[in-house]
């Protein structure tokens, strides 16, 4: 029944990748979607603007764990409705599919302020010299976006590894997966340690996220 | 800049595509294997040693998923796969069709019946018993009578087979509080032997013998004070019918045989069939 302290670290070390490729995947789509609401929220297209605003109300309201189980046992019954019996979705795609999902509808709420903060004159100066609306953008705009929203991202990734925390639910077993497990096989006599170890590795992680975007955050600003 | 962005694009596309196909491999090709058996997605829980957990190896084991392995010896035209989730998990993925069975160590209710098909042979049998202290000389629930008993879960058959030996003996109060803390079942038992509560109501699936022994406890269990069968349930469909008429068969070979009594004192130390009348 008793285990030791090395076996324990190197099962967590085995998983650890889980955790990450899940983090960039759901981070990655979560910022291509952010991107894309966040477009359609300033351009103030009818009904398209609404329902961008509906789907990030609702992917900040809706808690992770309810997210999860609506990817996993949601989308096989809606495509069934749709007609594609057969398609399953797995455990790895609904837990990347509703991060992201989660981490969008966040971050598109970090990106539409920081967008809006740019000063009207800007855009008229820019206006002026006669730029593009795409080279007015990358040239002018977005340089100016980037060191107001980075800060409200850091914090939207340090939430998403937070979340990463539930997918054991469905069956990948991650690290919390390889703690429960751990748990469960002693039933119970080392629950602390455990959780004490785990909260160490769930804080290297958003360490080291806060790390990369500190450094970005340097990288990026006007002084 | 557009460019990097489409490129970034379809990086995580391939990507996610990539770490799909990885998944999904495996069940392909057991699906092409035979094309006269179907495959049966059977869920339970991955932390409920010893009913179900996942073991060193990766392996799902426990009583109820060995006894889905025996099934899958003496049923014909059906291949069990086991799948380990949270008990929530598995309960709605059993609702939605997601699996086809889920092995959860469940007992009989109206609302599950209307849910989904039962099978009519039972796969098991939960033993709600007292834990408590080896010399208190207490052997029923009529000796709890001002005794103080550890907080009792709202939910689930041992607050509900507490209240109804309340409503039958109305002349005896209990005293106790409603908690569902999560507290490990070591850490429970713990409490006992060091007299912090006198007595624990709990289903003895969880271990208890194995606890006490390994860790010394100056604990024990009263013979039951309820019984419950507990069974397979399956997802409702009319191709599910003839699933169950199978598992029907399948676990009564089983029972006959001595195989369940046999994987119950495997798994919980003691044949818990031996309290049948």
């Amino acid at each position: 029944m008793e285990m030791s302290t090395l076996e324990l670290l190197l099962e967590f070390l085995k998983v650890l990748p889980i955790n990450i490729i899940i983090i960039i995947l759901s981070a990655a789509l979560g910022l291509l979607f952010a991107i894309l609401l966040t477009f359609l929220r300033i351009k103030k297209i009818p009904v398209i603007s609404q329902m961008a605003d509906l789907y990030v109300s609702f992917a900040r309201s809706v808690p992770g764990l309810i997210l999860l189980f609506i990817a996993y046992f949601g989308i096989p019954k809606i495509l069934s409705l749709m007609g594609f019996n057969s398609v399953d979705v797995s455990p790895m795609h609904a837990a990347i599919i509703s991060m992201g999902f989660y981490h969008s509808g966040y971050i598109s709420e970090v990106f539409r302020p920081a967008y809006l903060s740019v000063d009207k004159s800007q855009h008229e100066a820019a206006d002026s010299l006669g730029y593009t609306p795409t080279k007015k953008f990358f040239r002018i705009i977005l340089p100016q976006v980037i060191p107001v929203a980075l800060p409200g991202y850091g914090n939207g990734l340090v939430y998403l590894i937070h979340d990463t925390s539930l997918i054991f639910a469905i069956g990948v077993i991650d690290i919390m997966g390889v703690a429960e497990l751990f748990i469960s096989r002693s039933y119970g006599t080392n629950q602390v340690f455990i959780y004490f170890v785990i909260a160490l590795m769930f804080s290297a992680m958003c360490f080291t996220a806060d790390f990369l975007i500190k450094k970005l955050e340097k990288k990026t600003s006007f002084r | 800049m557009g460019k990097r962005l489409i490129s970034f694009t379809l990086c995580i596309f391939v990507l996610i595509f990539l770490v799909a196909c990885s998944n999904d491999d495996k069940t392909k090709a057991e699906s092409d294997g035979d094309k006269n058996v179907r495959i049966i997605k059977v869920a339970t829980g991955h932390t409920s040693k010893p009913l179900s957990w996942i073991d060193k190896d990766g392996e799902v084991t426990g009583y109820e998923p060995e006894i889905i392995k025996e099934l899958d010896k003496v049923i014909d035209g059906y291949k069990f796969e086991l799948v380990a989730v949270e008990d929530s998990a598995g309960e709605t993925g059993l609702a939605t069709g997601k699996y086809d069975m889920l092995a959860g160590g469940l007992g009989f209710t109206e609302e599950r019946a209307e849910q989904y098909i039962i099978p009519s042979e039972s796969n098991g049998r939960a033993l709600i018993k007292i834990y408590v202290g080896k010399d208190s000389g207490i052997e029923g629930i009529e000796d709890l009578v001002g005794k103080n008993i550890s907080p009792l879960s709202p939910a689930g058959a041992t607050l509900k087979t507490v209240k109804d030996w309340e409503a039958e003996h109305p002349e005896h109060k209990l005293k106790y509080d409603l908690a569902d803390v999560g507290i490990p079942m070591a850490d429970r038992l713990k409490e006992i032997s060091n007299g912090k509560y006198d007595a624990l109501f709990y289903p003895s699936s969880y271990g208890q013998i194995k606890i006490i022994e390994d860790q010394k406890l100056a604990v024990r269990a009263t013979d039951p004070i309820k019984i419950i069968p507990t069974f397979f349930m399956i997802h409702k469909s009319e191709e599910n019918e003839k699933l169950k008429e199978a598992i029907d068969e399948g676990l009564k070979k089983l029972k006959d045989s001595g195989k369940l009594s046999e994987l119950s004192v495997e798994f919980y130390d003691e044949d818990v069939f031996q309290y049948d009348k």
